[in-house]
């Protein structure tokens, strides 16, 4: 038989810190490795790059328990595997030539993509109230009024009641809520960088209201709020700052496509950010 | 009311499929509510806002999946949680074979099954002409199930495909027929001498259903896609087919099935049947078949027709041998039309259609505004009977709930059919509606269990009506073989004792329909 071939590190995000990390969460193609509040997801290649990804080939079909990281390499079950520095993955948005004139046109065209490939019980219903038909039971109506009303209230300017009525409510890991919430702070960078307007103060509120002690969905939020991109939320984010439509309706596709209800949810709330969040960042 | 909690530790699952799973124990008879969710404080409130808190969840952290169950008993509610147990292991087990066996490309694909001669393809409308491009670069026929295509990509691919002598079939083409196998939506038919060329899904899903519930068989069923036959087009695809089943020793009869085409298109179709030395039956729905009749081809009224004709043509008989036995159907509908009218209340004279087929949508609107004047729809055929309002009915109205604007965020009717249920109890609601009319399409692609979905709402309709002293009469056809998944007889039984009354086609439940309007109206 011949020998297994030796595990390479293909990309590894620039939020990976050094620390032995033990295991969290376990998916078909992903684990979560938690030190402390910092997480790390060890992931095969067709993933994609993030800023706290480390992408691996050929990916195990059983992680290992523990990662130990240090400069240069990651030692796993045993084994030590090296990377060169150039395989760092730089997970920050480049918004240097934002467009603000053309931002409508491509924000629909985002709207369009979200309401063709979101999943039929995502909060891609905010966009869209035909799609509440499809939510069945109270405790679906109740979800999806609450979420309503607290997408409301945010985007009024109600930060602190707008995050309480959204944190942590939804299905998944993390859940819906809290992706629309990634969103939002997504979008209030993208509003800074488009309208030249201070949003940060606006985002610390969020970021400080948003967490729930909960580790995983706390450095989602993290990330959201530093700006910290998976690959292809990092190209949506510069197409719709600055790119053409067609690179935005492709990069949306991209990153709707690359999960589950999550990246809906999260673009949802991106999109309502920038579409509506006049008074939320004034 | 009873409501069971199951805590669960380190179980992970992406939203989607815990809000599927939900759904999925919705569905069952006698459960009022569930949840599965992760056991966040903020998912804990409103498990508690809707009734769904137990005991068994105290102390739930965030990762703790929660499953709760509101059920009529504590056996239907214990079950039905189980049930959903079997439903998320089962959704990890369908990924890890996923995982495991499908190709992700194209490429991937033809190096699994190199003997392959046809794509099916199915991504989003903008990507889905590369692929098409390249299978076809690979020698291979296409099924493009995807829409959204653009018109220009639809024309440059059939013209590349005519060059290269493979077929092109759609965009927007759900339902074929190639060498026995039934593609995407259609209907299981044993094999034989007819062949079928439609731009039109559902028309060629009835068409070959009847052929097959008369004895006959198929031989090749190619679809289109219905912007085929429009002069931008240029009927490209619509010729080669014919021009294929013409070839083929195996078709004595070609059944042509469409919308209208635009004129050049009809005019290059009448070419083509001169040609050709079978016989051609011509089903265009809304068209003028003149210039194909002339051209040699036998016009059908409607599906079913097209369908009676090409079997009695395969068999050596007369085309129009099966008249009487229509005439004498349509004797026994008017008897049955008018049995239900009679129940009627004062003020009862309105129709209701409920479509999950566009093409039996057009055909019934074409056979009610020949009998009892046009009919409010999103997409009438008279631009002055359009709906304001698609959700609200008025007067006489059909709806094919298979269109864009039913389908935002929900698979369609055929698969779903939740909103369609909702719908049959608000149109009964109704005090001047007589009848709901409804299609049941079966076939692969569509619901496995169309009658156990539908029944509940039909009774319900049916209850409800009653109680307010109104009897409502639910006409179903069903388009189907007795060979299709779902047990065609079964579906039929099933909604006869929720109190449906069924018929074997379409039109004839169409005929019922507009039977019951006129003699509600008076004196009709």
């Amino acid at each position: 038989m011949p020998p297994a071939p030796l595990p390479t590190i293909v990309s590894i995000g620039d939020r990976v810190g050094p620390g032995i990390y033990t295991l969290h969460s376990r998916f078909r193609r992903a684990a979560n490795y938690i030190r402390a509040s910092r997480i790390v997801t060890t992931a095969a290649v067709e993933v994609g790059a993030g800023p706290a990804n480390i992408l691996i080939e050929p990916y195990p079909d059983k992680p290992p328990l523990s990662l130990r990281i240090s400069p240069g390499r990651v030692e796993a079950g045993g084994k030590t595997i090296r990377f060169p520095t150039a395989r760092r993955y730089s997970s920050r948005p480049e918004f240097s030539r934002p467009d603000r004139a053309g931002l409508d046109r491509r924000l629909a065209v985002l709207r369009g993509e979200i309401l063709e490939l979101a999943p039929p019980l995502s909060l891609a219903f905010l966009l869209d109230r035909r799609r509440e038909i499809g939510l069945r039971g109270g405790f679906q109506k109740l979800f999806a009024a609450r979420i309503n009303n607290g997408a409301e209230l945010l985007l009024a300017g109600e930060i602190d009641k707008g995050v309480a009525a959204l944190r942590g409510r939804g299905f998944g890991l993390t859940p819906s809520g809290d992706d629309f919430l990634a969103g939002v702070l997504i979008g209030l960078h993208l509003r800074q960088a488009i309208r030249r307007r201070d949003c940060s103060r606006c985002r610390d509120r969020i970021f400080g209201r948003a967490r729930r002690g909960s580790p995983m969905t706390d450095h989602f939020l993290a990330l959201a709020h530093d700006l910290r991109l998976p690959a292809r939320l990092k190209d949506l984010a510069e197409a719709i700052a600055g790119g053409t439509e067609s690179a935005t309706a492709e990069r949306a596709a991209d990153w709707l496509r690359s999960g589950a209800g999550s990246p809906a949810d999260l673009a949802t709330g991106l999109y309502a950010t920038l579409k509506e969040g006049e008074r939320l960042c004034s | 009311m009873f409501v069971i909690g199951i805590k669960k530790s380190g179980e992970y699952y992406d939203s989607v499929t815990l809000m599927l799973a939900s759904r999925d124990l919705l569905e069952t008879e006698g459960v009022d509510d569930a949840a599965i969710v992760m056991g966040t404080e903020e998912n804990l409130q409103l498990l508690k806002g809707s009734g769904l808190l137990t005991e068994e969840m105290s102390g739930a952290g965030d990762t703790d999946l929660l499953i709760a169950v509101k059920a009529a008993d504590e056996k239907l509610a214990r079950e039905t949680a189980g049930r959903a147990e079997e439903i998320l292991r089962e959704s990890k087990r369908k990924r890890a074979e996923a995982g495991a066996h499908l190709p992700r490309s194209l490429e991937g694909a033809v190096k699994m099954m190199p003997d392959a001669n046809l794509v099916v393809i199915s991504v989003a409308g903008r990507w889905a002409g590369d692929v098409a491009r390249d299978a076809l670069k690979r020698g291979l026929h296409v099924m493009l199930f995807s829409d959204n295509v653009p018109i220009e990509t639809e024309k440059e691919l059939k013209e590349l495909g005519r060059e290269k002598g493979l077929l092109v079939m759609g965009p927007d083409c759900g339902t074929a027929i190639i060498n026995g196998a039934p593609l995407c939506f259609a209907n299981v038919v044993e094999r034989g001498e007819i062949g079928i060329v439609a731009a039109s899904g559902t028309g060629l899903q009835e068409v070959s259903s009847v052929i097959g519930n008369r004895g006959g068989g198929i031989s090749q069923a190619i679809g289109t896609g219905g912007r085929d036959v429009k002069d931008s087009i240029g009927g490209i695809m619509f010729l080669e087919g014919i021009k294929a089943l013409a070839a083929d020793e195996k078709t004595r009869v070609i059944v042509l099935v469409s919308k209208p085409p635009d004129a050049g298109v009809i005019d290059k179709t009448a070419a083509a049947i001169k040609e050709i030395d079978k016989p051609v039956v011509a089903i265009l729905i809304g068209g003028d078949p003149v210039v194909l009749k002339e051209a040699g081809a036998h016009p059908a009224d409607d599906l079913e027709q097209a369908g009676l004709i090409a079997v009695a043509l395969a068999r050596g008989e007369d085309p129009d041998g099966f008249r009487e036995e229509l005439s004498r159907r349509a004797e026994e509908i008017r008897k049955t039309a008018k049995a239900e009218a009679t129940k009627m209340k004062d003020g009862q004279v309105h129709l209701r259609g409920l479509f999950s087929g566009g093409t039996l949508c057009d055909e019934t609107q074409l056979l009610c505004r020949e009998t009892i004047g046009p009919v409010y729809s999103p997409a009438p055929i008279d631009p002055a009977y359009k709906l304001d309002d698609i959700w609200k009915s008025r007067e006489n109205t059909v709806v094919d709930l298979g269109e864009d604007e039913f389908t935002v965020g929900r698979p369609h009717p055929m698969i779903d059919f939740s909103l369609r249920k909702k719908r049959i109890v608000e149109e009964a609601a109704d005090p001047s509606v007589a009848v709901i009319l409804l299609d049941v399409v079966l076939g692969y692609g569509s619901h496995p269990s169309p009658g156990e979905e539908l029944a509940p709402a039909i009774a319900e309709a049916r209850k409800r009506a009653a109680k307010e002293g109104r009897h409502l009469t639910v006409a179903c056809s069903i388009t189907g073989t007795a060979l299709d998944p779902q047990d065609r007889e079964k579906v039929n039984r099933e909604l006869a004792e929720a109190g449906a009354v069924v018929m074997p086609t379409n039109a004839a439940a169409s005929l019922l329909a507009v039977e019951i309007v006129k003699i509600r109206r008076g004196g009709e």
